[in-house]
């Protein structure tokens, strides 16, 4: 049985079930966003990528037959005592230690370039050419391609090695077994690497376990190349997000900050109100600190809305006032988001 | 074509000194432009059928196949040999398939899904290039398949003739004459203008079983002790990815032995390190759904078990055409208890709406959703202009076809007399009688010992030393 899910699951607060999945997959929309950092789970976007809704709802099944988990309403999934019990009695779950680096990028890319691009530079260093390359797609062959006709030198295994060491190195700093996983995971040479299921096997972890160390490891991978200089981190730096909002979501927050109103930055971006609005939101979720509250959220509508809007957030019903129902909801949200923002922040 | 350069060929590309049987006569055939279909039993080396012609002609060689696993484990083996000049167009998002064919006249081989040569833009770029023949991998398909879960199978005649018929290799494991007259007839030939090459489907060296079961409790327990009484690598055959991850699992922890699970819902890296573990026998054993062996490139897998019932007979002879291609002694088992031929029925039938709901989407009156999870199937139908009614009617048809397949089968697992008598039959071959046939002939086969004992694996350990690891795989220690 997969008990990961137990993970994302709250016994005190029943919790949508859609929203961790889309958290898990990275379905990022507005609403997944707020809910999920209500719920904590902010930092797992991205952590099964390839989970389809078919695993999804058979994994839920499994934990609710087992008695781990009991559906709340249509839509909400919450732990049961024998949930809590469960998870109470692993003996050392895994803690992930870099999960606040899940914007850096898709770690499942950032799998397929390394382990390809490790491949091509163990069996280089065994004077191979005639091998299986990992089956990646097209754009990573050619990604791959590019970079070993660029790097290969006298050096180039010596110069991977170096830079593996060092990671390696500081991976078992943190944690040794994320270390053993990332040797253990390489594909090269006569060697095709651990599964997850032999690395769960080989360390001893549960499959829920081995599931978290293994995304844990690729962001730890992704965080290293960012700072790093070497072949393999210039392999994967294309791919590192510079932010955690998108490119576009950041035009349209510097352009707020400049004071311009929202229909303005819409026709000036030729983008629909209703997609400046997302990115603000989005941005006001993940980067709350980089926002101008005050020029967002002006003195006299805060006032207005603390006036209409009290108690807990997530309680609170919306109902529009104006008369523009987009507007309205906009700003409660807005709202919702700042409220919880400055209750973590104090 | 003077035989000397193809023995030469032979040689030169693939280090062979001969052919095996049907071979040459498939080759010669297809290089002297005549359309060929090559029933050759499985592990007879159909690649090279396809392969060896390509080396012999100026153009691209187009491998049409139904599974990317199956194609993505022939661009491997075409990897190994240093072929780099391959191109894989399935399984690839559209901008990547874009770059591809933007490289198309540089390729050699190019493998493609019948889906994906549906694609107007797709089957426009390779009408551009010189598509010197055209191979129909697991030709079998386009009468097993064609009308109900893969109906892009029957577009395949009309791509051949848009391409100018290039000369045109069909090749399957197992076919009866049957199916051998559908698939001809479904590429829009006749009889007399392809040249069959047919080999006994009979694989003389695999002992056949079946055995049968009260529970699926008792199953379990059986295929437990049949894992650690057979000796070799094995692969056992489920129906449903979950059971065979679990089955893994459980497996392994009791057995002992080195277990690993395969379906295509798993990560490709971790399908590649399945695979190339069991090549090099780090893995014993495979739990897999039918994803995995269809070009399975090792010769001493001495079992084949199956844990659910085949859906047909030719499915079947295939996937147990995987042990034993050493020549070696190796065994098929399948296991069965009551309830499994439901299952069996259950994935071969597609629900059909009623007649009146397929008008309704037909004239537009309903959307095509309103025919459920299947829409895409029917829809597809309907653009290639059939009518609610020949739906049905092909449906039913079908419907049919697939029931006497069931009906086989279940015919097969009741069996008091020889089983290979009953296979042969089947495929319309001569019945041939030999030694370490089948359980009806040895009921005591178990007590024979028919694979030698095992011998005890060392599990591998972790070593705990990760910089050493790193420089064996940089060959620096």
């Amino acid at each position: 049985m997969n008990t990961y899910l137990l993970r994302l699951c709250s016994y005190h607060q029943p919790r949508r079930e859609r929203v961790i999945e889309n958290v898990l997959a990275n379905r990022q929309t507005v609403a997944t966003l707020f809910w999920a950092q209500h719920y904590g789970i902010l930092t797992w976007l991205g952590a099964r990528r390839r989970l389809s809704r078919a695993q999804f709802d058979q994994e839920v099944a499994v934990l609710i037959g087992a008695g781990l988990l009991e559906r709340v309403g249509a839509d909400e999934i919450k732990l049961t005592a024998a949930g809590v019990s469960y998870e109470e009695s692993q003996p050392s779950p895994y803690q992930p230690h870099f999960y606040p680096w899940y914007w850096l990028a898709n770690t499942q890319t950032v799998q397929r370039r390394l382990l390809l691009g490790f491949q091509v530079a163990s069996e280089l260093a065994y004077h191979n050419r005639y091998y299986a390359p990992l089956a990646v797609p097209f754009t990573d062959q050619e990604a791959v391609r590019g970079w070993f006709r660029h790097f290969k030198s006298a050096q180039f295994v010596q110069e991977v090695y170096a830079e593996l060491h060092l990671l390696a190195g500081a991976l078992a700093n943190e944690d040794q077994r994320l270390a053993a996983a990332l040797v253990n995971r390489l594909i090269g040479h006569d060697q095709a690497g651990w599964t997850l299921n032999q690395l769960a096997d080989r360390l001893q972890l549960s499959l829920a376990d081995a599931l978290v160390l293994d995304h844990d490891l690729w962001l730890a991978v992704t965080a290293f190349s960012r700072r790093t200089t070497g072949p393999l981190a210039s392999l994967l730096r294309p791919l590192i997000a510079p932010a955690p909002i998108s490119r576009s979501c950041q035009t349209t927050v510097q352009l707020a900050r400049q004071g311009l109103e929202l229909v303005r930055i819409a026709e000036r971006r030729r983008l629909k109100l209703g997609t400046v609005r997302e990115h603000l939101l989005t941005a006001a979720i993940l980067t709350p600190q980089q926002l101008d509250w005050a020029q967002l959220l002006p003195a006299k509508q805060r006032k207005f809305l603390d006036h209409h809007f009290r108690g807990d957030v997530i309680h609170w019903r919306f109902q529009g006032w104006s008369g523009d129902e987009n507007s309205d909801f906009y700003y409660f949200r807005l709202y919702q988001i700042y409220k919880e923002y400055s209750q973590n922040e104090s | 074509m003077n035989r000397d350069r193809l023995y030469q060929a032979l040689q030169h590309h693939f280090g062979y000194q001969e052919f095996r049987d049907g071979q040459l006569a498939t080759i010669e055939a297809i290089l002297a432009g005549q359309d060929t279909m090559a029933i050759l039993p499985t592990g007879g080396g159909k690649s090279l059928l396809y392969q060896l012609p390509a080396y012999l002609r100026p153009g691209i060689v187009l491998i049409v196949s139904p599974l990317i696993s199956l194609m993505q484990d022939q661009v491997d083996r075409l990897h190994r040999r240093g072929e780099k000049r391959v191109l894989l167009l399935s399984g690839q998002d559209r901008r990547t398939r874009d770059q591809q064919l933007s490289q198309l006249d540089r390729a050699k081989f190019v493998f493609a899904s019948p889906e994906i040569l549906a694609n107007p833009a797709v089957a426009a770029c390779l009408r551009r290039v010189n598509v010197a023949m055209l191979t129909i991998d697991e030709a079998h398909c386009i009468s097993q398949w064609g009308p109900d879960f893969r109906p892009e199978y029957l577009l395949l005649r009309r791509f051949r003739e848009e391409l100018g018929t290039p000369p045109t290799l069909l090749l399957t494991a197992t076919a009866t004459p049957r199916v051998q007259a559908d698939i001809i007839a479904k590429m829009g030939l006749t009889a007399d203008e392809v040249t069959v090459i047919r080999r006994s489907v009979n694989r003389a060296n695999i002992f056949l079983a079946v055995e049968e079961l009260a529970s699926p409790d008792e199953k379990a327990a059986r295929l437990l002790q049949l894992v650690k009484e057979l000796s070799g690598a094995g692969i056992i055959y489920f129906a449903s990815r979950r059971l065979a991850t679990a089955t893994a699992d459980w497996l392994q922890k009791q057995s002992g032995l080195a277990v690993a699970a395969y379906h295509a819902g798993m990560p490709a890296a971790d399908r590649f390190r399945v695979q190339q573990q069991f090549m090099a026998d780090d893995l014993q054993l495979i739990c897999a759904t039918s994803a995995f062996g269809m070009g399975v490139d090792k010769d001493d897998i001495r079992f084949i078990i199956h844990y659910h019932q085949p859906t047909n007979l030719a499915d079947y002879v295939q996937e147990i055409g995987r042990a034993g291609r050493d020549g070696r002694q190796s065994v098929a088992v399948l296991l069965t208890c009551p309830g499994d031929d439901l299952l069996a029925r259950q994935l071969t039938t597609v629900d059909l709406p009623p007649l009146g709901l397929l008008e309704k989407v037909h004239a537009g009156q309903l959307p095509p959703s309103a025919l459920g999870s299947n829409h895409d199937l029917f829809t597809f139908y309907f653009r290639q202009h059939y009518t609610a009614d020949q739906i049905v009617a092909a449906f039913k048809k079908r419907h049919r076809q697939t029931n006497r397949q069931l009906v086989q089968v279940q015919r097969y697992l009741r069996l008091t007399s020889c089983r290979r008598a009953f296979l042969l039959n089947y495929f319309g071959e001569q019945v041939v009688e030999q030694d370490r046939c089948c359980d009806s002939e040895v009921p005591d086969w178990r007590s024979q010992s028919l694979l030698p004992p095992r011998q005890q694996q060392v599990r591998q350990t972790v070593n705990d030393n990760w910089d050493q690891h790193l420089q064996t795989l940089l060959n620096l220690s």
